[in-house]
């Protein structure tokens, strides 16, 4: 079964509450009205206008109101706004500028519990998403940065997790240092199985095989691998290792001088830095024919995607069922 | 010093959690003040509420200098 669908099932099962803080966006209305005539999530739109719900046609046994928030007419907004100011020491006319912004007021539903995640993007740069949510919802425990993943779907390759595998970092941090390549490849791993149900066999990958080369940029991956697994001793995190070692059992068999629960059968990537990760998966989907799934923004305390700024109606409605699965676990 | 730079001392000491005394021209927002990213959004809204500046997110990334920030808010003013 293909993500989506896989997704989808799931997201049926216990819809999720999701905010659209592009609400205004015709692309974002229409997978907002999808999603709710589908029922796989609980869609809520910020956009300016009276708050409304509106009921969506019935096309399965799941009816679900669109429900349309202005941010300025919300009953939620002076609580949200004594709650900022509190926190981070503003004065309220400060709070008031800030929380009345569309992607801050999502954030500070979803850091309330009232939606269970947030999608945005198709109307502000990936910084901006990130900006707010850090501001607001912030990160998840011992995680100091926001990073992001793609899940790839390989036709014919079948190691992994039955045939996928998630790539870290492709969109997000140029050059992350060993504490921050950490932070990616735990956060990656919660992120897999939150998302997927996996459990996480997290490679670090380099040019090198416990040793085989020397080199300052070998040395970064060993000392995030070490980091990680200091950080999070109960998961599966090996390195540093290259690719083949860490995807095929023949090869890990001849480099690793140790035994590994990882190589050979990694279902993570965690590559040493932006450009490695986006190369490798720009390559992976145009030589393999692989279908690509993301990039998914992870690393705060509630779930967050970053659309495209030429994003479809099939884009928004797949980036919700990611954080919408996310949500839900 | 005139009014605009003295109230963007004073903000940018405020969110870097630093004496507005010691606050100079060359300072770097980021190496040697610690600014996060994430603070830019406060230091727009502020600058807005104390000066009356119109400054979106998006431009509020680019002065990398507390000098660079007094010249963005007197263009403005």
């Amino acid at each position: 079964m293909d993500l989506m669908k896989y997704l989808a099932r799931k997201a049926k099962k216990s819809p999720s509450t999701i905010v659209f803080p592009e609400g205004e966006d015709p692309v974002i209305y229409e997978a907002a009205r999808n999603l709710a005539e589908q029922g796989l999530c609980r869609p809520i739109l910020l956009r300016n206008g009276k708050t409304i719900r509106e009921e969506t046609k019935v096309k399965s046994d799941g009816r679900i109101p669109l429900i349309i928030i202005d941010p300025l007419s919300s009953p939620e907004l002076e609580r949200y706004i004594d709650q900022y100011c509190e926190e981070r020491h503003m004065p309220r006319s400060v709070g008031k500028r800030i929380v009345t912004q569309p992607l801050c007021f999502g954030a500070m539903m979803v850091k309330n519990n009232d939606a269970g995640g947030m999608v945005a993007g198709i109307a502000h740069p990936t910084e901006d998403v990130i900006l707010a949510s850090e501001l607001m919802i912030g990160f998840q425990p011992g995680i100091g940065l926001a990073s992001s993943f793609f899940v790839m779907e390989a036709p014919g390759f079948a190691g992994g997790e039955n045939g996928r595998l998630i790539f870290a970092d492709p969109a997000v941090n140029p050059d992350p240092n060993p504490e921050q390549l950490a932070d990616i490849a735990i956060t990656t791993a919660h992120s897999a199985r939150d998302l997927l149900g996996w459990e996480p066999r997290v490679a670090m990958l380099s040019f090198s095989t416990k040793g085989s080369a020397e080199h300052a940029l070998v040395d970064k991956v060993v000392k995030a691998t070490e980091l990680a697994r200091q950080k999070a001793p109960e998961l599966l995190i090996d390195g540093e290792m290259q690719a083949d070692t860490a995807l095929m059992e023949s090869v890990a068999l001849k480099k690793m001088n140790s035994e590994s629960p990882v190589a050979g059968r990694a279902n993570i990537l965690i590559f040493p830095d932006l450009n490695a990760a986006n190369i490798g998966a720009k390559l992976v989907q145009r030589l393999a024919n692989a279908a690509s799934y993301g990039p998914v923004i992870q690393g705060f305390a509630k779930p967050v995607s970053d659309l495209s700024r030429g994003a479809t109606v099939e884009d928004v409605v797949g980036a919700s069922l990611m954080v919408s699965a996310r949500a839900g676990s | 010093m005139d009014n605009a730079t003295r109230v963007v001392h004073e903000i940018i000491a405020k969110i870097a959690k630093k004496d507005p005394a010691d606050m100079g021209a060359d300072l770097k927002l980021a190496e040697d003040l610690g600014m996060k990213s994430v603070s830019r959004i406060e230091l727009a809204a502020l600058l807005e509420d104390r000066l009356g500046v119109l400054i979106d997110n998006f431009e509020i990334r680019k002065p990398k200098t507390i000098g660079e920030v007094v010249e963005m808010v007197n263009a403005k003013l």
